[in-house]
């Protein structure tokens, strides 16, 4: 009977397709920034006589199937000039439009589209932060970092002090998908996670998806993250750089064709060691540095064909040398850094139909190495550990209808799965004298279809369906993954939106509680570990406030997870065996599987442009797990549980030449494991004539029942921006915990000062830390 | 080891790059008060028993430690009870079945009452009489390349068939027999070695053959192993309990994550559980190479 329901549904939207085709046009196009020719994301085409609209795709196309008619057609997105077209549509028309920034023409954008408003759009649970707010926000050390403005929003929350690692809606960070032009990004952090890989003035767009997934991503459980890098301005160069305290940075951008081709290049690097440097001496020195690379080619080879080629490189380094003699030294180095590779391809079969193919690789590496050197004999380890993939996926964006435009595609994922790998050279026993590499292959694959439908001038709804496989030394893990977003306008201004979404996740990170160190790693689902799972609902309502140009939005969540992973009790990330001595899994021993829940009401109030933008989020959650093996089957608190997350964030442009910027921020404190006293556990020994013994043990209470000081901090900036001849110059002077909160990173236990009592001591890193940076763009 | 040992290196010296700030916690730390820490490990087929008592160190708390001078505990079953005395060397308190005699199958109840007025409670059944039958008892050897030298491994198989239409929980152990090859014109008699053991349960193979492994390395340069001894005993729920998350622990690894101990001492810590043990001693028949 269902059958039949559904083959009845899929005739007669075949039927009402068909008609209403034979009546409509196709409109097209591509939207890109006047200046510099950059295609632009997410921009508005909005038609107020059928009061239907889309928005670009990632790559600045669109197409909109319209009926016959004379009609407006309005082009906007936030921080640009809108334009409004009238079109007599009496055949498909191909339209690329130009938008003109509000910084080009100096002047405050204030748009009153429609699209720029959140109560039209069907998704929901998504933040969009523009790249240059982001800029504007005060950071630590200065240092301008997306994942960390992200974790200003509410909904979105930091794990420890100046640590970059996001946790969305209870997850934690190992259940964010980050890709980065289609990449994914394995471990996205510099400098022991206090700063993420991403170098703001290489990347167009950034949107993070805290639930109402789309059926075109999957394979984790919690948010998707995913940022676009810049084209390249196709019109002229351009030049940025930056001198910060603990780096400096450039970016290059040039058309190679004028409007057809265009380049970027943009690199970052970090000067600890350069300033430690006076302060070693030839024989013994050390340091640590990071670098970041970013480049992306793009070629126009016609209307219908257009080559995009992305890659990202990156490394962390950390190193030592000491020198005792003339004949003897030692080398020492610790290094990671992904590598990414993006190769795609945009085909245009028809006006409707959009294809874009991508082969995309990215590899994640960490080592480590040591040589030692005694006159001519030496020895040589090298460690090293990582995951690597190939990927190859098609996408199809097709304009089906007025009222339905479909997204579908398919992906196929190669992971080589690297837990550990050995090298050692001994110049005394031979050249090779071990060379152990244990690597786990694995395919992820993904069929997907998503329609963007509308019915009636109300109801807009984002439905997909995804099939998810995973293939991993013979066993087999598939999954069907239904996605629903939608909204129904209320008013003009308001409307109700409602989303589920399940997503299975097949890989799982073997972490040291999430702070995004090095040695993280990733590792496949296996026999005993089964592929995590969650399901989201969540609801919500979105208001536009049209006269302040403002947004608010309440929307409340409710996840569960299953089969999510955990380490045992005792287990820790220093000691865990990956590979057993038969070259058998033996990790997963080390882990268990259970449950989560989390669930909250998150707030935001936000104001994307204008003399005075920023938001105010507020966050009410709770996250709780059940595991069979820890704390005795019993539910408790997750570490990042959080009852209360506030964050404050305020841009003030005080006028042309100076903005004025601040963010506060409030967390409950996190619930951790604290011992309450030490005990000697007894112990049977069967053999022993005395058949008890002791070990010595610590007694705890619950799993995470107490909890840690609440956080909060006060930032903010300010910066002077100025017209020079050949350029803007900026200058930033910022403040980074400006009431010098001590917030624990970590707690420990001492004496006291006459040694007679115990007492808990905190370690927090940041005290008040002022820094400056100088941008010059030309 | 050696990465381990370098990973944690760095850990430690990025922590105390960063640990600048450091001060009092502003936060109440957790009221504790001393508890009493009770092992009993009880077995029918034993004739002597012994229950040992110690008491918390509290982390936060300066409170005297609880006496134990005229510490009473009571154990009873059906409307029988004893109260072995409390010795303060070895702090345990001692019986044999003459005094109160522990059988299969029955239900026993400890209370602990200290002169300050502290008590400790516990109740367990003590097993059924039945006890598994061993099936097999393999010794396998394996030469394997680590720490860049051959290491002997002892695989210690043990096959049982389990006791059917009961709830089972097993501990296997072993003990090495070795003697010292240093000074080959001494005779040493076998020395027995505790070594490890393993946990077990019969979920969802009730009645069925289980098997267990205790692997052993050996690298020893200075001892000959002629030999094993390995012990199967059935234990409780409580004991399998408790040894399940004692199992867990990690000494001196700051990282490890915590380990709740089980307990089913009611406003204490530690264990009153039961077993019993067959032991099988099986000496090596070849000469390792």
């Amino acid at each position: 009977m269902k059958k039949h329901h559904l083959i009845l549904a899929i005739l007669l939207f075949a039927c009402t397709t068909i008609q209403s085709l034979a009546q409509s046009y196709t409109l097209s196009g591509y939207v890109k920034e006047e200046s510099s020719g950059e295609l632009l994301i997410g921009a508005g085409i909005y038609i107020p006589q059928l009061k239907n609209g889309i928005t670009t795709n990632n790559y600045g196309y669109y197409a909109i199937n319209i009926p016959s008619d004379t009609l407006d057609v309005i082009f906007s997105m936030v921080g640009y000039k809108k334009q409004v077209f009238r079109i007599a549509l009496k055949k498909d028309i191909n339209l690329n439009v130009d938008l003109i920034s509000g910084a080009a023409i100096q002047e405050i954008i204030v748009t009153d589209d429609r699209i720029d408003k959140i109560a039209d759009d069907p998704q929901m649970s998504v933040i969009r932060i523009p790249i240059e707010q982001i800029k504007q926000i005060p950071m630590l050390f200065g240092e301008k970092d997306v994942l960390k403005a992200i974790q200003l929003m509410p909904g979105v929350q930091k794990g420890s002090e100046g640590n970059a690692g996001l946790y969305v809606r209870g997850g934690g960070p190992d259940q964010n998908l980050i890709i980065l032009d289609d990449a994914p990004v394995y471990n996205a952090f510099h400098l022991f996670g206090f700063f993420s890989l991403f170098n703001g003035d290489a990347l167009k767009s950034i949107d993070l998806y805290k639930g109402g997934f789309p059926a075109r991503f999957g394979g984790r459980l919690s948010s998707v993250l995913e940022m676009n890098m810049k084209d390249g301005n196709k019109q002229e160069p351009k030049a940025d750089v930056g001198i910060g305290l603990l780096s400096s940075r450039f970016t290059v951008e040039a058309p190679i064709i004028k409007n057809k081709s265009s380049f970027l290049i943009s690199g970052r690097r970090t000067y600890i060691d350069a300033l430690t440097l006076p302060f070693q001496t030839s024989n013994n020195k050390g340091g640590y540095f990071f670098y970041d690379f970013n480049a992306k080619f793009n070629y126009e080879i016609s209307h219908k064909d257009k080559i995009y080629i992305s890659s990202y490189f990156g490394r962390d380094k950390f190193y030592a040398y000491a020198k005792e003699n003339t004949n003897s030294e030692s080398k020492f180095g610790l290094y990671w850094g992904n590598v990414t590779g993006t190769l795609r391809w945009n085909h245009l079969y028809n006006n409707r139909l959009f294809a874009n193919t991508a082969i995309i690789y990215s590899n994640y590496q960490f080592n480590i190495e040591e040589k030692e050197t005694n006159q001519a004999d030496f020895f040589e380890i090298k460690l090293f550990s990582g995951i690597r993939d190939f990927t190859i996926k098609h996408d199809l964006d097709y304009a089906l209808h007025p009222n339905h435009t479909l997204k579908m595609g398919i992906s196929l994922q190669q992971h080589r799965f690297t837990p550990s790998g050995t090298t050692v050279n001994s110049s005394t026993v031979g050249d090779l004298v071990l060379n152990k590499v244990n690597s786990i292959d694995a395919l992820e694959s993904g069929l997907y279809v998503e329609d963007n439908l509308k019915i009636g001038e109300r109801f807009k709804a984002n439905v997909g369906l995804r099939f998810a496989n995973f293939i991993v030394q013979g066993k087999a893990y598939s999954a069907l993954e239904p996605r629903f977003s939608a909204s129904y306008l209320i008013r003009e201004d308001l409307s109700v939106k409602a989303s589920f979404a399940s997503m299975n996740q097949f890989i799982h990170l073997l972490s040291s509680t999430g702070t995004g160190l090095p040695t993280d790693l990733w590792v496949p689902s296996t026999s005993k570990v089964k592929p995590q799972l969650a399901n989201q609902f969540a609801i919500g309502i979105a208001k536009d406030i049209l006269n302040k140009n403002a947004t608010f939005s309440i929307e409340s969540y409710y996840k569960k997870s299953d089969r999510i992973v955990a380490y045992k009790d005792g287990a820790s990330f220093l000691n865990i065996d990956v590979i057993g001595d038969n070259d058998e899994i033996v990790w997963d021993d080390n882990l268990t599987s259970g449950q989560g829940w989390s669930y909250g009401t998150e707030f935001l109030l936000q104001r994307r442009k204008g003399q005075f933008s920023g938001w105010i989020g507020y966050t009410l959650s709770w996250t709780q797990l059940q595991f069979d093996e820890i704390n005795f089957g019993k539910k408790y608190f997750a570490r990042y549980d959080r009852r209360h997350d506030i964050s404050v964030v305020g841009i003030y442009e005080i006028d042309e030449g100076k903005t004025f910027s601040f963010t506060w921020v409030y967390g409950t404190g996190n619930a951790i494991t604290l011992p309450k006293g030490d005990f000697q556990a007894p112990s049977h020994n069967p053999t022993s004539n005395n058949n008890w013994s002791s070990i010595y043990a610590t007694e705890y209470g619950a799993k995470n029942d107490f909890r840690m000081e609440a956080y909060h901090r006060f930032d903010f900036g300010l910066q002077f921006h100025k017209q020079l001849k050949k350029g803007i110059r900026t200058f930033e002077f910022s403040v980074y915990n400006a009431y010098n909160r001590r917030n624990p990173y970590f707690y420990y236990i001492s004496k006291n000062i006459s040694g007679t009592q115990n007492v808990l001591k905190k370690i927090s890193l940041f005290p008040v830390l002022p820094s400056f940076s100088w941008t010059f763009k030309f | 080891m050696k990465k381990n040992n370098l990973i944690y290196s760095i850990l430690i010296g990025v922590l105390f790059l960063n640990s600048g700030c450091e001060m009092n916690a502003n936060v109440t730390v957790p009221s504790t008060e001393r508890k009493l820490v009770v092992g009993g490990f009880l077995s029918p087929k034993e004739n002597e028993h012994q229950i040992s008592l110690s008491q918390t160190d509290p982390l936060f708390s300066t409170d005297p430690p609880i006496s134990l001078a005229n510490v009473k505990l009571t154990i009873s079953s059906d409307s029988i009870s004893y109260s072995p005395s409390y010795d303060l060397n070895s702090g345990t308190f001692q019986f044999n079945n003459n005094q109160f005699n522990i059988v299969h199958g029955k239900n026993y109840h400890l209370k602990i009452v200290t002169e300050d007025g502290k008590m400790v409670e516990s109740d367990m059944r003590t097993l059924s009489n039945q006890m598994p039958s061993i099936e097999e008892f393999n010794i396998n050897v394996d030469t394997v390349f680590s720490d860049f030298s051959n290491q002997l491994i002892y695989n210690l198989k043990l096959t049982w068939k389990d006791i059917a239409g009961e709830k089972n929980n097993y501990r296997l152990t072993a003990n090495r027999i070795f003697k010292y090859s240093s000074i080959p014109d001494t005779t040493f008699e076998p020395i027995e070695e505790y070594n490890s053991f393993t946990l077990k349960d019969d979920l969802g193979k009730d009645g069925q053959t289980l098997s267990a492994t205790i692997k052993f390395e050996d690298n020893s340069q200075i001892s000959e192993t002629i030999g094993f001894e390995i012990l199967l005993m059935k234990v409780d729920v409580n004991y399998y309990n408790y040894y399940k998350t004692l199992n867990n622990y990690a000494d001196g690894d700051p990282f490890a994550e915590p380990v709740i101990l089980f307990s089913n001492i009611q406003n204490g810590l530690g264990v009153f559980c039961n077993y019993q043990t067959i032991k099988l001693r099986r000496n090596l028949f070849f000469k390792i190479p």
